[in-house]
């Protein structure tokens, strides 16, 4: 996954904003929009029985592992659903996380990072945040990452919904639910066509192919996809910071190319359901990360994820539910470095080469009596590759090679008591031992209170840790990087107050303050020698407020906002990468009947510190718009829609981590994507 | 789109809306016998038995329609005293109700009131209809016993939607 495991490399520590245009142009186009609504969805009442039974309960499953309503949930939680994926055009999961109250996403041309509530540590890869596909845990074992890119291990299309769930989550899924989970929730075979074909083209040479088979043969339901993608990516990128004769005056020429390919295979018989899901994406490194040679095609990364899943679930009683997983993974990631020219007598490349696999199993049992809701569980993992290495290929040198495996368990329980008719108290924790540093114990508890009508307030207290993976335990390159087996797991303890309020007319409102302490940070030691070390703490206060309404006429708008203040302990400084504000809006309406919707979503995030070690001290807040056209059969069985990404060509910049030269990574312009989908 | 989970996304809604709807067509597909009714246009009554968990969704989802040309009107009892016949058509007894619910169906045995619930077990208990959610979507368990005895006519198409009381104990839902 990362280029950051180079050997030798010892971390080096070292927008225009066109505001009231864009508001004006965002208002002109809401009301544009807002003038031409149809008539569509008729009242439910005048559905047929058959049309109700098709409608889906808005419940989620997430953040207490049974389904409940939102407004009872132990936590302020999204939903992103495929309607949403399909109307803002999101072509990865990481941009459809952007569009969540509090989130805010970068990109290193690399890989995309997700940060949560103002805390975004630059090249985390995502390691503190926990993301599920069909309950499956998708972090892997080396680096605890998920890649939220195009390196996803599903194609979004083939999403029913996303469930965010915010705050630690440790007490139902131990680690790595730090500042939330992310359960994706696939496609079912009822939801689908017999057969369906997807294509589309991009900017920049940008194309996509994927293939769907859904249905039931012999009592088996299954879904089977799989899908193409390639994008040459901009033909030149500038970096200043490598503006000489000899680094190609700063441009690095036809080197943002990016190829994945996806396959998923989903059968359901009975109470059984097997999954199996595989990613391979490569990309071309432009940036010459962890001082490689800048504008040379050899720069790239290969990172492949793949797992099996067998689940049974089974009602033991009108009241009881028990369900198994047996899981097996893989991760394999590779990368070049250029490092020297190539000649007669070497290669000139470094190689980092790591491989990951695990068997797991997890039983769970749910029983409802009387007032109580109670959940057992017990998980373990046998990780049975956790190998890294680095080489320089030719002459081939082995300079680091650590092959290690180990094992993982936990036990949790938890108890959902109706107190009344309208308090709830929410209680859980979970046990779980690593072999690295041994036993973890976090509790949630939380009470919600629902004082009247379609009012819930809910006060939230819990604990989560991140595990430190083998990664930062063992990487070693003689003389410079030493392994720290001794590492401790972070901590989070957060407490939040959420309320939230359903207003007739369609209107909803959620407002959430929260403070988190985080303790024992893994990070790099400033000096030598180096190695990880639990070396920092940090403290996050922040207030959102979201509103939401949708109009009975299928225009649907929600607004949010989000104050975030995260410090560093001990300099009472606020932390790199983490924006003050995010705004965020979101509109989908229907323009002419059922056959033409427009999705259109604005988002500012505030000016980012860049890590101190920089020159520039931070980047420039900045405000992105997108645009999607859809149309639903067009011609019978055909969607066809068109997005404008970066609606008004924002020049914008993430701050850049320590394996970086350029004291900022500037994200791409204008793009644009058509897509054309035909269902069988 | 978010704070009430997804029910913005067409084809998703709250829970309790979906439940209203589901009254509303229960009234439409049963035949009350005759007499039941003192004109064409007395009103039809829905009643809500304990912790009403509509709320003023119920009015918002099924006010201003009519059965079959009757007016809806809508009453909640705080105890099965108060819904004895005459002061309802439909009742939905609500899950607070679950440790009286073996009385309330001995109360109503022979009234002309249809009994719907959405509570584990209440057809075992003798309540005629009871909702439930499986793999997020609304089924519906039918007692034809406990229904006619109280001489309601359930039509067949109804009874052919319903699932099997004993298929209705699956929970299912996402992972």
């Amino acid at each position: 996954m990362s280029t950051r495991t180079r050997h030798g490399t010892v971390c080096r520590r070292r927008a225009r904003i066109r505001f009231r245009q864009m508001l004006v142009s965002a208002c002109a186009a809401i009301m544009t929009a807002s003038a031409s609504i149809a008539e569509t969805a008729p009242d439910l009442a005048d559905l047929s029985i058959q049309e109700l039974m098709a409608l889906k309960v808005a419940e989620v499953s997430t953040p207490s592992r049974f389904p409940q309503k939102p407004a009872d949930a132990p936590a302020s939680v999204t939903v992103i659903t495929a309607e949403e994926i399909k109307l803002f055009g999101y072509r990865t999961l990481a941009e459809a996380l952007q569009s969540v109250r509090g989130f805010h996403v970068t990109y290193d041309r690399s890989y995309a990072y997700v940060g949560v509530r103002g805390f975004s540590r630059p090249s985390d890869y995502n390691s503190r945040i926990l993301v599920l596909v069909d309950g499956h845990r998708l972090n892997e074992n080396i680096f605890g990452s998920v890649l939220m890119g195009r390196e996803f291990v599903l194609d979004v299309d083939m999403i029913d919904r996303i469930e965010v769930v915010r705050g630690p989550t440790s007490s139902l899924y131990g680690s790595g639910a730090f500042f939330g989970v992310v359960n994706v929730i696939t496609k079912r075979s009822a939801d689908l066509a017999p057969m369906e074909a997807s294509v589309e083209a991009g900017s920049f040479g940008a194309r996509k192919a994927r293939v769907a088979f859904a249905g039931k043969a012999g009592g088996v339901e299954y879904v089977l996809w799989g899908s193409y993608f390639a994008s040459e990516g901009p033909q030149r990128l500038h970096f200043p910071e490598f503006d000489a004769p000899e680094t190609n005056g700063g441009i690095a020429e036809d080197l943002d190319g990016e190829w994945a390919d996806n396959l998923y295979l989903r059968l359901a018989w009975g109470d059984w359901t097997l999954s199996a899901a595989y990613v391979w994406r490569k990309k071309d490194i432009p940036t010459a990360s962890w001082d490689t040679f800048f504008n040379d095609p050899r720069n790239h990364a290969v990172d492949a994820r793949w797992y099996g899943d067998l689940a049974w679930r089974r009602a033991l009683s009108p009241a009881s539910e028990a369900r198994v997983r047996f899981s097996f993974d893989g991760y394999l990631y590779t990368a070049d470095y250029p490092i020297e020219p190539e000649t007669a007598d070497t290669a000139g490349l470094g190689r980092d080469e790591t491989h990951g696999s695990a068997i797991g199993a997890e039983a769970l049992w749910t029983r409802r009596w009387a007032a109580h809701t109670l959940t057992l569980g017990a998980e373990t993992h046998r990780h049975l590759r956790q190998d890294q290495s680095y080489s320089l290929v030719r002459p081939r040198d082995v300079l680091f090679d650590s092959r290690r495996d180990s094992a993982d368990y936990g036990v949790y329980a938890q108890d959902q008591y109706s107190i009344g008719s309208n308090l709830l108290l929410n209680a859980g924790a979970r046990w779980d031992h690593y072999e690295s540093f041994g036993g973890a114990f976090n509790p949630r508890l939380s009470l919600i209170f629902h004082p009247w009508q379609s009012g819930a307030l809910k006060l939230l207290y819990g604990t989560a840790y991140r595990a430190p993976n083998v990664y930062e335990l063992f990487y070693e390159t003689p003389g410079e990087w030493l392994p720290n087996p001794k590492l401790k797991p972070e901590r989070i303890e957060t407490h939040e107050t959420v309320f939230e309020q359903a207003m007739p007319g369609g209107l909803a409102v959620a407002l959430c303050v929260y403070r988190f302490h985080l303790s024992d940070l893994i990070a790099q030691a400033d000096e030598m020698p180096f190695m990880f070390q639990n070396r920092g703490n940090a403290t996050g206060v922040g207030a959102e407020i979201e509103l939401e309404w949708r109009h009975r006429r299928g225009v649907q708008t929600r607004a949010s906002y989000a104050r975030q203040r995260a410090e560093d302990d001990e300099t009472g400084s606020r932390l790199p990468n983490s924006p003050k504000n995010l705004l965020k809006f979101n509109l989908m309406a229907p323009v002419w009947r059922d056959r033409l919707h427009t999705g259109v979503e604005a988002q500012y995030t505030s000016l980012m510190l860049n890590p101190v070690e920089r020159e520039t001290p931070s980047v420039d807040g900045y405000w992105t718009a997108n645009w999607t056209l859809f149309s639903r059969a067009l011609v019978k069985g055909m969607d066809v829609s068109a997005t404008v990404y970066n609606l008004f060509d924002t020049r914008y910049a993430f701050p850049s981590a320590g394996e970086f030269l350029q004291e900022k990574i500037e994200q791409d312009g204008r793009t644009l994507r058509v897509k054309l989908t035909y269902r069988f | 789109m978010t704070t009430r989970a997804d029910e913005a996304s067409p084809g998703v809604r709250t829970e309790y809306d979906i439940k209203a709807a589901f009254l509303y067509k229960f009234a439409l597909f049963v035949e009350w016998p005759a007499g039941t009714f003192a004109a064409g246009d007395s009103p039809f009554t829905i009643g809500i038995l304990g912790d009403d968990p509509f709320g003023p969704r119920l009015e918002a989802v099924v006010g201003g329609k009519k059965v079959r040309g009757r007016p809806i009107r809508f009453r909640r009892f705080a105890a099965i005293e108060e819904a004895l016949p005459g002061s309802c058509h439909l009742l939905f007894v609500s899950a607070s109700e679950r440790d009286r619910v073996n009385r309330i169906v001995a109360a109503l045995a022979t009234s002309a009131i249809l009994t719907v619930g959405d509570t584990a077990d209440y057809t075992a208990a003798g309540v005629a209809i009871n909702l439930f959610v499986r793999d997020r979507n609304m089924r519906f368990a039918i007692n034809k016993a406990a229904a006619e005895r109280s001489g309601l006519r359930i039509s067949s198409q109804l009874l052919d939607l319903a699932v099997a009381p004993e298929e209705s104990k699956s929970r299912g839902g996402a992972p």
